[in-house]
């Protein structure tokens, strides 16, 4: 033992100077340096450590260091098969992680990264865990992870959980009046883009000019913006407004001031704002008899948008196609292999181009007059101009058909029924016929108005909504899996393989509809869903500030671990779970429920995956990708950090943080060595994680062999004092038996002897001395028994007596 | 429809492959969830050497090789699982998953290096083994012109593989040595009750590892067939996309017998090779959608757990580490 401490003592000294030249945690320089010392010292006084050592804790401790210096020893080994050179430096950069960074704002901001992921690991960590302790193996923390990210994701952005409420909505939307620029402007100025140069773009160009000039230099909150009244002026110019979806609109938004309706009728009275129709519910307004001029007149401002599909359009024309008698149908191929450039085709030709399409047309087309089938076809091409107006639109088909009088309403009506346009309606009118549904101006609120013009709001606090969301997916989940186990007796190893692939696909058809279509993930949080974020609430001024992905998920996270902690050792349903973990038909006799404790205990498993789930992906750290393939290996190396921390919620912890440390400082190494290096550091430090039992083992048989020995030592060593004492009276008791013995078979011997002539007694012989008086007193008391066994002898008795008499000897001679 | 079969052809193999190796395995008393890491190292073997084969040598040859190796390289890494549970009495289910982990990361950094030695500007981690590959179609070289029917077209383009073929008399051999010879029986007492074998003088230690040693073959030549599927090069990064937790779960559903895990294996193909093929067939694609398809070989087979899970038996005394002399 004071070999081994001394040596382990020095070894771990040398290991502290190593870390502090290669930027490592000067504290845990110290630390280390620290124990090295005390095992020195101690090694020195010979205490005797072996009561530490035997505790189960320092045992689980010192088998996780063991495995951790194991695994990243194997990793130096492999780094250095790669390239010699750098491997060293590659090691620490893993090992250092946050510590390369130079600068202490880069260091915490990289440390903030590191926690930020430790969240779902632990939580995840500790679901594992908490099913191992109950004896069930939840492969399907995977699972219960996706459910949890997919209900969040979808409550925050599907159901729109994480949009701003009405009153955030009306803030960022009118704001205070300086910064209607920063939402009307841009909007109007990217359509123009589109449209080609307007007055309005060099108009705003050059006010936005102005502003730029004063606000050179000022922080974002000193800036000034155009006020209504230059943009009004700027909008006399506008023909046209783009179309606008509310959600961009506050996408682009800080939160400044609120309006009350009044004010904003006053204010932005006569703004233009857009609200999407369909021509189809514009046209079903119109009387029947209306003409074609009148509805010109009336939609003539109106821009026709191709946000058709071109299957769509066909679709449109085929039934009119089927009213000419113009049977079958054109298929997908056609359509994509035979549509026509945007080039005006003469009429002829467009026939001949339809005759190709359709095989069965010939007849059909012979007999048809041209017109009804360029109209037919041609708006194909009216429609491939894009932002035309609709007057333009009409009369595009007008100059083919020959004429605006040749054009009928109803082609118009078919044609345009499922296309939808623009229509501009004025601010003031839109907010009056708001107000009348509701009763007036005075009795509108803000969150009607919104909601009004279809802007779709949010929850306050909605991320509380989002993570109880995904608890309770979780747990379902969980409870599945328990379900199925506790009264089918399936496998939860195998029913937890089947439900994460299920729920990796469910979750994938559920947000598809939340999906940003142009980066292939979830939209971000952060910039449209502000709502479902987790708030920082001063976490991250632990960081210094560096990083607003901080949030009170990490104080959770640790009251959560320490919470199983507790429900686990010092409750009685925690004693309950254990048990049936470690004995399921002893826990059964002995009245526990076995069934509900396996689905409490998955059911709890899942809820803390899903927990798991929802702290993280609220952070906006990473987004949901679209189509994602795999199960994601989170609820994977959960495992590993379950059971790098020796199976204790504490443990898991820092097993957690440590797992991630090095897998992010796995990605800091230089490019010549793979990242995968860090997990390949971590799943070998879990593989010898499966050792520790044997370890322990080990440790506690040199334990107990010591013990034993002593003990038997000891054991000895009483029973040779005692043995001493008591070897006299055993020797004289048997000495006295033996005597006993051999005086009554004198007796017995005298008494079947020939009898001799009885010796005359005149007397009793006088006794010389007092030995002698003994001696005869004895032999008298051995007569006159002897004569007692022969008148009461019966078989009985006799054996009765024997029986004593040989108790009596044995228990005399036994006696140590 | 030769879409349908060769997809079907595929996915049943390959899981039937790995779930014999995880049958073998647990049928000795060992728990095998590394499976996908066995799976990742058996094809990263296969693939190595199909790289490096220089381009000429013969088919038979080819396959002869890769097999072998794919099986040696298998064979190599399940000796993890082997030393820990046997020798050391390690947790199973730990060191399952530690070689699942360690499989993926292995064999990523172990293609990176070569691949960066090779050509240090190339840091994928795909390893490309081309016109090899054809080595394995059965009907690659099937002698087709214009006339023939779209029947032959198809099937000269067809996936069909000899390693199909070398599973399914894989799955004979295996039925065979576990039902019908001495060493079967022995290595399944082993899994049911290590003691008693122990006492009639069987050396349960050899037996459990020759299971997990045919268990780490068998994956491996899973995993090879799993990449040589459709693709000529593979990217190691993806592992194995959890095929191995699906080899597992057929196993399971197949009661640890291997005709019904290959009925398990067909069912499992037959639905996931569905969710491929389904956009070709018209009625198909108008019946559910897309997603439902992906996720329908899980679903039924979780179904079918359900009804038939009551009285599924696994060998007893898998898990338990085995001391000898312990009652």
């Amino acid at each position: 033992m004071k070999v081994g401490m001394m040596v382990c003592g020095m070894l771990l000294v040398a290991m502290s100077f190593f870390m502090l030249y290669s930027y490592q945690p000067e504290i845990m320089a110290f630390l280390v340096m620290g124990t090295g010392i005390f095992m020195l010292m101690h090694s020195k006084k010979e205490r005797d450590l072996t009561p530490v050592l035997k505790k189960q804790a320092t045992q689980t401790i010192l088998a996780s260091l063991l495995c951790i210096v194991l695994g990243l020893l194997v990793g130096y080994i492999v780094l250095l098969i790669i390239n010699p050179e750098g491997a060293w430096s590659a090691l620490s950069t893993i090992i250092s992680n946050f510590k390369t960074f130079s600068k202490a704002d880069g260091q915490t901001k990289n440390l903030a990264n590191t926690v930020v992921k430790t969240v779902p690991l632990l939580l995840c960590g500790l679901s594992v865990l908490f099913a191992y302790k109950v004896g069930m193996f939840n492969i399907g923390a995977a699972g219960q992870y996706v459910a949890g990210a997919g209900i969040a994701l979808f409550l925050a952005i599907g159901l729109g959980v994480g949009f701003p409420t009405a009153e955030q909505a009306a803030v960022q939307l009118f704001g205070a009046p300086d910064d209607v620029a920063r939402v009307v402007a841009p909007m109007i100025v990217e359509q123009e883009a589109n449209d080609g140069e307007g007055s309005f773009t060099a108009a705003y160009n050059a006010l936005q000019k102005k502003y730029d000039a004063a606000n050179e230099g000022k922080k974002k909150k000193e800036m000034t913006y155009p006020t209504a009244r230059e943009l009004n002026e700027l909008s006399q110019a506008v023909e046209a407004v783009a179309e606008t979806e509310y959600g961009k609109i506050l996408q682009s938004l800080d939160k400044t001031g609120s309006l009350t309706p009044a004010e904003i009728v006053t204010l932005y009275g006569d703004q233009d704002y857009s609200r999407r129709e369909t021509f189809g519910t514009l046209f079903s307004r119109e009387s029947a008899d209306v003409t074609v001029e009148e509805l010109v007149e009336k939609y003539g401002s109106l821009s026709v948008k191709n946000s058709v599909s071109v299957t769509d359009v066909l679709n449109a024309n085929n039934k009119i196609a089927s009213g000419l008698g113009l049977s079958g149908k054109l298929t997908e191929p056609q359509i994509s292999g035979g549509f026509p450039d945007k080039e005006e085709k003469n009429p002829e030709e467009t026939i001949k181009w339809l005759k190709d399409l359709l095989p069965i047309a010939d007849e059909a087309l012979a007999a048809k007059e041209p017109k009804d089938i360029i109209g037919v076809e041609r708006n194909k091409f009216v429609i491939a101009g894009s932002g035309m107006t609709f007057a333009a639109s009409v009369q595009r088909v007008a100059d083919l058909v020959g004429g605006i009088e040749n054009v009928t309403v109803e082609q118009i009506k078919a044609i345009y029924s499922d296309l939808e346009t623009i229509e501009t309606v004025k601010l003031a009118d839109a907010i009056n016929e708001i107000a009348e549904e509701h009763g007036g101006l005075e009795k509108l609120t803000i969150g009607q108005l919104i909601n009004g013009m279809g802007i779709q709001t949010g929850v306050s606090g909605g991320w509380v909504l989002c993570v109880l969301g995904a608890i309770i997916a979780g747990a379902l989940l969980g409870a599945l899996s328990g379900l199925l186990k506790a009264f089918r007796n399936v496998n939860e190893v195998i029913s937890g393989i089947m439900l994460n692939w299920i729920t990796l696909y469910l979750i994938n058809m559920l947000l598809a509809s939340c999906m940003d279509q142009k980066m292939n993930e979830t939209w971000s949080l952060k910039k449209f869903f502000p709502n479902a974020l987790l708030p920082t609430a001063g976490v991250d001024g632990l960081f210094h500030g560096q990083s607003e992905q901080t949030t009170i998920a990490i104080p959770i996270a640790i009251l959560v671990a320490v919470l199983i902690w507790y429900l686990l050792t010092k409750t009685k349903k925690g004693y309950e779970l254990r048990a049936t973990g470690l004995n399921k038909d002893a826990a059964k006799y002995a009245g526990m429920k076995g069934r509900t404790n396996i689905i409490t205990t998955m059911a709890i498993a899942g809820a803390l995956a899903g927990l798991g789930a929802a702290l993280f992906y609220l952070t906006d750290n990473t987004k949901w990708s679209a189509g994602q393939a795999t199960v994601p290996s989170m609820g994977f190396n959960g495992i590993a950090a379950a059971f790098l921390g020796g199976l204790h919620p504490i443990g898991a912890i820092f097993s957690s943080f440590f797992i991630q440390h090095i897998t992010d400082g796995g990605s800091f190494m230089e490019k010549i060595y793979p990242a995968e290096i860090a997990s390949l550091i971590s799943s070998v430090i879990i593989y010898m994680c499966a050792f520790v039992l044997f370890i322990r083992q080990t440790m506690n048989k040199s334990f107990s062999d010591k013990d034993a020995r002593k003990h038997a030592k000891l054991v000895s060593e009483t029973k040779g004092i005692l043995h001493g004492e008591l070897q006299e009276d055993f020797d004289q008791s048997v000495a006295s038996a033996v005597s006993a013995e051999i005086e009554k078979s004198a007796a017995n011997w005298a008494k079947k002897a020939p009898v001799a002539p009885e010796p005359k007694r005149i007397s009793e012989p006088e006794a010389e001395s007092d030995v002698e008086a003994d001696l005869l007193r004895q032999a008298k008391a051995l007569e006159l028994e002897w004569g007692e066994e022969d008148e009461e002898e019966s078989g009985k008795d006799k054996k009765k007596k024997k029986k004593d008499k040989n108790r009596k000897e044995k228990k005399g001679g036994s006696d140590e | 429809m030769i879409l349908l079969l060769q997809y079907m052809a595929i996915y049943t193999a390959v899981l039937m492959l790995v779930a014999l190796g995880g049958c073998f395995s647990e049928h000795s008393g060992v728990i095998n969830i590394g499976l996908e890491g066995i799976m990742v190292f058996g094809a990263l073997g296969g693939a190595l050497v199909m790289r490096y084969l220089p381009d000429g040598t013969s088919a038979v040859f080819v396959v002869l090789t890769c097999v072998l190796a794919a099986m040696a390289a298998g064979l190599l890494y399940s000796l993890l699982l082997a030393v820990a549970a046997v020798n050391f009495k390690a947790d199973q289910t730990l060191v399952g998953t530690a070689m699942n982990l360690l499989g993926t990361a292995a064999a990523t950094v172990l293609v990176k290096a070569i691949n960066q030695a090779a050509n240090a500007s190339d840091v994928s981690s795909t390893i490309a083994y081309g016109a090899k590959r054809k080595a394995f179609l059965i009907f690659s070289d099937l002698q087709v012109n214009e006339e023939s029917s779209e029947f032959m077209k198809a099937l000269k383009t067809s996936e069909f593989s000899w390693l199909h073929v070398i599973a399914v008399i894989l799955l004979i051999v295996s039925f065979v040595l576990l039902y019908r010879t001495r060493f079967g029986l022995r290595m399944r007492s082993c899994g049911e009750h290590p003691q008693a074998s122990a006492s009639v003088g069987i050396n349960v230690f050899k037996m459990r590892y020759a299971g997990v040693l045919i268990s780490g073959a068998l994956g491996g030549l899973g995993g090879l067939t799993y990449i040589t599927a459709a693709v000529s090069e593979w990217k190691f990064e993806n592992g194995v996309a959890g095929f191995g937790f699906l080899a597992l779960a057929v196993m399971i559903f197949g009661a640890w017998k291997p005709f019904r895990i290959a009925l398990a294996a067909l069912i499992f193909g037959v639905f996931r090779s569905l969710s491929n093929v389904y956009k070709g067939f018209d009625f198909l694609k108008n019946l559910m959608p897309g997603a439902v398809y992906n996720m329908l070989p899980y679903i039924i087979s979780l179904v079918v757990l359900i009804i038939f899970s009551k009285n599924s038996a696994a060998p007893k005394a898998e898990g338990i580490p085995y001391e000898q002399g312990m009652r």
